[in-house]
Parts: structure tokens; sequence; C-alpha cells
């Protein structure tokens, strides 16, 4: 298949940023994703735009859960042909420049992009399918969550009418800010966390909740009726997604309720763009490994999949999941700063009272201090292989947050 | 006795920085006293739920006028005056003071509890350990901020500042007034630093008996106390 061609000054660019990338990497800096994109992003700013060009992209934006869903409509598409994609979760836009020019030859695109640029990814991908997952606020930038809707909103006010919105319809926010979108598809996708929007954005009311239905008292404003949503299928981890065309079931590789969201998510997307829901759903159930997420790694006879969890609804999801699935938890806690352990104070610890939570990291102190202030003993362990051991054999989640996911994901993979 | 009543003020007002887990160490705190509490959050002024202490919080500056609007509209000054405490950490004490900066850098009128003024400010970001002093031992938290905050004369600060930046340039921390006890240090300060829970819960209910601090609290701010001390003051001192 042919490249992507970039103009001269963009090509140069791109050469420029690639040098960079691999001196980060030689110095041992990462991935040198971020820097060579944003070397060649200063160098030609329509770089990005040019090397979308040509390709059919679905962008996927939120708080929570933006890198497994992106992976799902990845696999969905390829059922169209091969796709392109920034696996790494370098979800801003020098990482997505960096994905996309590592990719010159596919001509689909599944992009994850940080809420925060939305208006530069879409500008410069044109999108024929943009997901929206969910809205909750942010801790670690400082940014405020009405000023990424009102962000959000100026995008769906001049989309092309090309573009279908695929929009969680259980979050109010997300839906307010697609309210001006010329085409919407409506996808159950669950709201975790209602703090966040116990407001109506419009006008300032207190929505009221029945299950997953919301509706605003103040100005009539009401969850518009799913097109996709989950049931429970058949088999013990089974799956139904639900829309217009009929039922489609299955099980799926990533666990708990984002496994058979995502699914939903990624199958209304790829149905926007024409990609037949069949072949798409055998390739989502199919993924097993989402950038270390979900994978297992065998620790003893122990089924250990590690989740990464940011803000107090990350959190409650993982508790919850673990709660439902009835799946002993460890908490493994890293330094990041000062605020790396600030979202856990919220989240729902009490219900994991019951048991001993093994925990561990270099801030597994401050997960002791979570879990006895929420009335939950725990036992600290010198690493996460001694945690784990001290879960029963079987599956265990470990609840991470940012830099204890990326360490694990990579201690965890090789045989100790 | 009758439950002590903790209500946490328009949280959705501001950036998330965590203050919201306050109420649950307030709680903790007063049970280890056998006090019953009952906790409320307020989003609107339409539902305001009157309470004994009053908690604020958050970050930026770009809610503090939506927040001193609704504060106004709940007239926290008459209630205060009718003898509530207020925690109020960050932006909740921009909006208690005489006078915080805009995100536009205009000064704008808060509610004028406290004796203090906001200007503008570099942007830092810090751990900050605090000194022991009466009642209060050496705390810890983290503040995100771009101002600064001068106190009037014969205000008395909360604290003094031993690492780290709290109030900027300023080797102090906070405001401590006699209804009102005001920080710049998140956290959740009330959370790793269950003497200061404690210090509020005092001007609520005088007369508590001493509780013994939990081990695993003690712990994790003893982890993050020495981590503070022991980092070289550059490195601190970077944004």
């Amino acid at each position: 298949m042919d490249r992507v061609r970039v103009r001269p000054r963009a090509a140069a660019a791109l050469a420029a940023g690639r040098a960079a990338g691999r001196l980060s990497q030689a110095l041992g800096r990462g991935s040198g994703s971020i820097i060579g994109g944003r070397i060649a992003l200063r160098a030609a700013p329509s770089a990005l735009a040019e090397l979308a060009a040509g390709r059919r992209t679905v962008l996927v934006t939120g708080t929570n859960g933006k890198s497994t869903t992106t992976a799902l409509v990845a696999a969905a598409l390829e059922a169209a042909g091969p796709v392109a994609c920034n696996r790494t979760g370098a979800n801003m836009p020098d990482g997505i420049l960096t994905a996309l020019a590592a990719d010159r030859t596919s001509r689909l695109a599944a992009i994850e992009v940080d809420e925060v640029y939305l208006r530069e990814a879409v500008a410069a991908t044109a999108p024929e399918a943009l997901v929206v997952l969910n809205a909750y606020r942010e801790y670690t930038r400082g940014i405020s969550l009405a000023a990424t809707l009102e962000h959000w909103r100026a995008v769906a006010e001049r989309l092309d009418e090309r573009c279908t919105v695929v929009l969680n319809v259980d979050d109010p926010l997300v839906c307010w800010a697609f309210e001006a979108a010329p085409r919407r598809v409506g996808v159950a996708g669950g709201l975790s966390w209602r703090d966040d929007a116990a407001l109506c954005p419009a006008c300032g009311e207190a929505h009221a909740w029945d299950g997953t239905a919301w509706h605003c008292p103040g100005c009539g404003r009401t969850r518009p009726a799913p097109d996709w949503w989950v049931a429970p299928g058949a088999g013990s981890d089974g799956w139904a997604v639900h829309h217009p065309g009929g039922a489609l079931s299955g099980s799926v590789g990533v666990p708990g309720r984002t496994g058979p969201v995502g699914a939903a998510f990624a199958l209304a997307a790829v149905g926007a763009l024409g990609v037949p829901a069949q072949g798409a759903g055998t390739r989502v159930g199919a993924v097993q490994d989402v950038d270390g997420r979900y994978r297992p790694f065998e620790v003893g006879g122990r089924i250990a999949r590690l989740l990464m969890l940011k803000n107090p609804a990350g959190w409650a999801e993982a508790i919850a999941a673990a709660r439902e699935a009835n799946v002993p938890v460890v908490l493994a806690v890293d330094r990041f700063g000062p605020k790396d352990t600030t979202t856990m104070w919220e989240a729902p610890f009490s219900q994991l009272a019951g048991g001993t939570v093994p925990v561990t990291g270099a801030r597994a102190a401050d997960a002791g201090a979570v879990l006895e202030a929420a009335g939950v003993p725990s036992a600290e362990h010198a690493d996460a292989r001694a945690a784990l051991r001290a879960c029963p054999p079987g599956e265990v989640l470990v609840l991470c947050n940012y830099p204890a996911f990326r360490r694990l994901s990579r201690t965890l993979a090789v045989a100790p | 006795m009758t439950a002590l009543r903790i209500a946490t003020l328009f949280p959705l007002a501001t950036v998330a920085a965590g203050d919201e887990a306050n109420a649950a160490a307030l709680v903790r705190r007063a049970a280890a006293r056998g006090l019953t509490t009952t906790t409320a959050t307020v989003h609107r002024p339409g539902a305001m739920a009157p309470a004994e202490v009053y908690l604020l919080g958050g970050t930026g500056r770009s809610g503090t006028g939506a927040l001193v609007a609704a504060l106004w509209a709940v007239d926290l000054p008459a209630r205060v005056a009718a003898g509530a405490v207020v925690l109020a950490v960050d932006a909740g004490l921009d909006a208690l003071a005489r006078s915080w900066v805009d995100p536009a850098g205009r000064e704008q009128a808060g509610l004028g509890l406290l004796g203090v003024q906001v200007g503008p400010g570099p942007r830092i970001t810090d751990t900050v350990a605090t000194r022991a002093a009466g009642e209060l031992p050496a705390m810890v938290g983290w503040v995100a901020h771009d101002v600064t905050t001068r106190r009037d004369p014969g205000v008395l600060a909360l604290c003094q500042v031993e690492r780290g930046q709290a109030h900027g340039p300023l080797e102090d921390d906070g405001v401590l007034a006699e209804r009102i006890i005001a920080t710049r240090l998140h956290g959740p300060v009330l959370a790793l630093n269950p003497e200061l829970a404690d210090l509020v819960l005092a001007r609520a209910v005088p007369g508590l008996p001493p509780a013994p601090v939990p081990p695993e609290a003690a712990r994790a701010r003893a982890q993050r106390l020495d981590e503070v001390r022991a980092a070289p003051q550059s490195r601190r001192r970077r944004r």
C-alpha cells in the first residue's frame, strides 16, 4: 500500500524528531516517542494533519478507559484492514504524531486522545468516529472539569457532519458537551463515579438518578436511549452487546465490565465506518493485553492482572470489579510526586472489608493508612510476588497507581 | 448528645485536590472519642445542609469566584458568627480572604472572614513539612498554586514551615482564627495529620479527650517527612 506522503517541511521535521527520539532512547530516557514527536511538531505544525490525511480515523477520548477502548477499536477495525494506533498510551499530539509517522501505510487509524487536546486532534485527523467515554475530574494537572466540558462543547459545535460521535449516554456531562454534534450514537457505558456528575452542567440543578437513568429536574435534560448496550450472555464470563441490528455474544479477554462495555463502544465506532459487527466482534473478544493491562502474570499459582488507576472513579471501579468477581486484591503503590496517593483517599475501600489486603511498593505505608482509615487491615510485602503469594491461589487483581503499574508490567513479565 | 454535623461545601466549584476526604478523616477522629457525626456534601446553595463544621477545599483560581458566590448565597459569615467552625483548604482559603486574584489576574473580593490578601505568585507544586508547635506535631501535605498569601498584622499563621513552599517565599502556612482554620496543604491534610482534625473538632466540641493516632497514618506521615527533609533544597524548589 502507498505510504502517506508528507510535504518536504514535514518530512524534514519528522527526520529531526526521529533523531531526537533515538537519542532520547539511547540516553535511557524512555521510548523516545514523545520528545521526537514534540520536536517534529514544533518544526512543522501541519505534520500531524499531513500524516493523518487519507486515513479513516476513530478517535477515543474521555478521562478513564481510553487505552483499553482504543485497543478494542483497533482490533475491531482490523476486520477491514491494517490499523495505525498509539498503543503505548502516548495520547498528546506529539505521541499521536510519532505513532502515525511510524506506520505510514495503514489506511485505518485508532487513536487515543488526551481529553485536553481534543480540538487539535479532531482538526488534524478529521475523524469519522469520535468515542467519548466519560468526564471525571482530573487530579494531576489541575485542569477544571468545567474547562474541559466547555472545550468539548466548542469541538462538538464545529464537528464535520460526517463524524459520528459515539458517546456514553450514562454520563450526563458527556451528553451535554456533545449536544451539538451532528451525528450521535449512544452507548450505555456506565458511570462508576457519580459524584463528579452531581450537577447539571446546563442549569446547575442536581441530577436525579434512577438506576443508570438520569434526568435534570431543572431543565428537563434526560438520558438519551442507548443504541448499544451490554447484557449478560451465555457462559459465566459471556456477554452480549445489543444494537439496532441485533445482538452479538461472546467472551472477552478484558476482565470486569470494562471488556464488554469497551466492546460495545468499539463495535459502535467501527459500525459508523461501515465495518460489519460480526467479524469485528470476534477480533474484539480476542484482545488479552493492552500495554500490560489485563495480561495475566502467573506467580506461584496466582493469576495476577494489573489495573492502572488515577482518580477516585478508577479506584472505585476496580474495587467494584474485584467485589463482583469475588477476586482478592493487592495494592501496589509507588512514589510519583507530591500527589501520588491523594486520589486513593476518596475511593470506597471499605468495600474490601473482610480480609487482610496485601500492599506493596514504595508508598505501601500510604496504602496501609488508606485501608486502615476504611477499616480494612493490611499487610506490607517487600515485593509484588510476595504480596501475590499472600493471596489464595487463583485470580488476583493488582490495583496500581501509574508508576507501580509501569514497574510491575515490566518486572512480572520476567521470571524471578 | 446530638450528632455533630459536618458538611463539605461546593466541592465541584473548584478543581479537585482530594480534599473531600477530609470529612471522613474528621468522622474517624470524632468516633475515636465516641462522638457521633453526620456528613453531607452540599452542591447547591438551594440544598444547604446546616452543620457545626464546614469543610472547603479544592485548588486553582478558576473556581474561586463560583465558590465565593455560593458561600454568600448560604451566608457563611452569618453561620460562622453563630458559632460554626470552618476548615478552609487552598481555594477555600482564597474564598474566605478579604481579596483573591482571578484567572485573569484581577483582584476580587472574598468573603472577608480571614484577614488575608491573596495575590498572584509563581506556580508552585511541592511537598511541605511543617514544624511542631502547640497542639500540632510536624505535619505533611502538598501544595499546588500560583498565588501569594499576605496576612494582616495580628493574624496568626496556622504553623511554621520547615521544608517546602507553602505560601511561596513565606515561611509559614495558613491561618489560625477563632472559628476558622485555613491552610494551603492538601494531602488530604486531615487524613495525613489527625492532630489537625482534632484541632478542628476541638473548636466545635471543647474538652475532647486525647486519642491515639493510628500507627498506619503516623507511619505514612513519617515516611513523607523523612523524604522531604532528606531531599536537597534545589530538588524541592523545582516547579
